[in-house]
């Protein structure tokens, strides 16, 4: 059998005659430059640390946007004493038609400051690419969800002529109807009309609205929301999304084996679904605060046109209902058991009568 | 940096060398190194000083080969313990390599290469790279008693090629190989 010595020897004098690459210790020499860090996962067979890597991409670009949206939604909330004012009467005729929520939507986290006028909410900055950043002091347009309902008495016979009018008169400043219903064949004619203005357009609105010209205001009630560091908020998240999606759509285009490209992908998938996702949700708000809506009720008779719960929302209109629905409720109890009761009070009557004849008729044959 | 630069450049040959008669492939065993080598500079500052810093480099290369076969045999299916099968023929490296550096090294690697993976990765630690039985053992995952095991087993079917029949003590075949004593000079001279 061949000794270990030998064997070491024929080893060492084969192992020697095999021929090294020219270039091989070049090639290392290289990799050992300022590349290092993206030769070696590039030639790793399976890295998991690629998606570690591009987690903690993620996570940084997460915290910072996220930083800045604490920083813009700051400005929203202290804007939002200034929200009535941008209502005003001053921003009327501005271009924020019901029409332009989708492509605001859509430019929002990059809209130029060329666009800002027509669009509220947009953020203008640095990061909206108004440009140098050392005039870089964050502004936010307040977006403010505004609700107005109105109840107006008209008179005899003018509920459908009252109803056309609020109609011509959304569609005059832009709007449009939202919904429309009535019983106008009724011996007490109501109507109930929905119209979305836009934001702008909203005080002459409703001023017009209960100005008398369509009857008389018996009921106003208006409320506002803001929704400024909800919008804001949603606008970081989606830009940290797409910050997100590009960085994972360069390392897709930078793997080379199919366990990394089938990582990326899937991670991809669940970027782009949770992108669409605050689109949808942004696209709500945006046309929420883009366009006022004003609940308009007209009747003849002043009690068939208040509605119960008109101009509550949230708790308010749920404990309103509520109390509403015990009363009538009791009064349809009442109402339903008031024939048995009547029976039952006669039956006692009869009752007590024959009871007393009976004992009177006792006492005198004793 | 310079002074990394300059050592990893002089212990690129036997490094290549050590995982070409691993892997038995010229592109893997590249880019092992490369592997092995970029792992040296990420941990830099751990370099031992002294003479036993090549020792350390050449374990690094050692395990980097190491962790390339187990990733081979992942993707491949492959188990260790399975069937011993053979490897592939030895690459040919053309007719200028062969009349430069004879028969011997071919005759060697290719007795080497008739051995199953199993038998030729301790072989290669134990009697080119130089590992105890009980380092090997480490580095494959396997008790030190498996390793000499196997060390045996390899030095038999070795004896029993009749390439390499010529060097055994007491040939297994009862014969030694013509001119065997001038291949043993030319080895010792190698």
């Amino acid at each position: 059998m061949i000794s270990e010595s030998t064997l070491t020897e024929l080893l060492h004098a084969a192992g020697d005659s095999v021929p090294v690459p020219a270039d091989g210790a070049e090639q290392v020499r290289d990799a050992l430059g300022p590349q290092v860090a993206q030769r070696r996962w590039i030639h790793r067979p399976s890295n998991p640390r690629l998606l570690s890597a591009a987690a903690g991409v993620v996570v940084l670009a997460l915290v910072g946007v996220g930083i800045a949206a604490g920083v813009s939604s700051g400005g929203g909330h202290h804007g939002q004493t200034s929200a009535a004012v941008a209502l005003a009467p001053e921003h009327a005729g501005s271009a924020a038609g019901s029409g332009k929520s989708d492509q605001q939507l859509a430019a929002a986290p990059t809209a130029g400051a060329a666009e800002a006028p027509a669009a509220p909410g947009v953020v203008n900055g640095p990061a909206a690419g108004s440009g140098s950043g050392t005039d870089a002091v964050p502004t936010t347009t307040p977006r403010v969800v505004r609700k107005a309902t109105i109840s107006l008495q008209a008179g005899d016979g003018k509920v459908p002529a009252s109803l056309d009018g609020l109609r011509g008169l959304a569609e005059q400043h832009g709007g449009y109807v939202a919904s429309s219903q009535g019983s106008l064949t009724s011996d007490d004619p109501t109507g109930t009309v929905v119209l979305r203005v836009p934001v702008a357009q909203y005080a002459q609105v409703r001023d017009a609205i209960t100005s008398g010209r369509y009857g008389k205001a018996l009921d106003v009630s208006e409320s506002g929301a803001d929704v400024t560091s909800q919008y804001v908020d949603l606008g970081a998240r989606i830009d940290a999304l797409q910050t997100s999606r590009q960085t994972y759509l360069t390392m897709l285009s930078k793997a080379d084996t199919i366990g990394d490209t089938l990582a990326v992908q899937q991670r991809l998938d669940q970027i782009q679904q949770q992108l669409e996702q605050l689109q949808g949700q942004q696209k709500v708000l945006a046309d929420q605060s883009d366009n006022a809506t004003l609940t308009v009720s007209v009747g003849e008779k002043p009690a068939a046109v208040l509605t119960p719960s008109a101009g509550r929302t949230g708790f308010d209109k749920a404990f309103h209902d509520a109390g509403h629905r015990f009363t009538h409720g009791l009064q349809r109890t009442v109402a339903a058991t008031g024939t048995a009761l009547l029976v039952l009070l006669a039956i006692a009557v009869v009752a007590l009568v024959c009871w007393v004849a009976v004992r009177s008729a006792r006492r005198r044959m004793v | 940096m310079e002074d990394l630069d300059s050592w990893l450049a002089a212990g690129y040959d036997r490094s290549f060398r050590t995982a070409w008669l691993m892997l038995r492939n010229r592109d893997d065993a590249q880019e092992v190194v490369q592997e092995a080598y970029l792992r040296v500079w990420r941990f830099r500052d751990s370099i031992p000083r002294g003479d036993g810093r090549d020792a350390w480099l050449y374990r690094v290369v050692v395990n980097a080969t190491i962790s390339r076969l187990r990733a081979d045999k992942r993707w491949r299916g492959r188990s260790d313990d399975g069937e011993l099968t053979s490897l592939p023929a030895p690459e040919q490296d053309g007719p200028a390599h062969q009349a430069e550096h004879g028969a011997l090294a071919d005759r060697v690697l290719a007795a080497l290469a008739a051995l199953p993976e199993t038998l030729r990765i301790p072989v290669v630690l134990r009697y080119y790279a130089g590992l105890s039985e009980r380092e090997i053992a480490t580095a494959i995952r396997r008790r030190p008693g498996t390793v000499k095991s196997r060390l045996h087993q390899a030095r038999v079917r070795l004896s029993a090629d009749p390439a390499l029949a010529a060097w055994a003590d007491e040939p297994a075949a009862g014969t030694a190989g013509p001119g065997g004593d001038a291949v043993r000079a030319e080895a010792s001279t190698s």
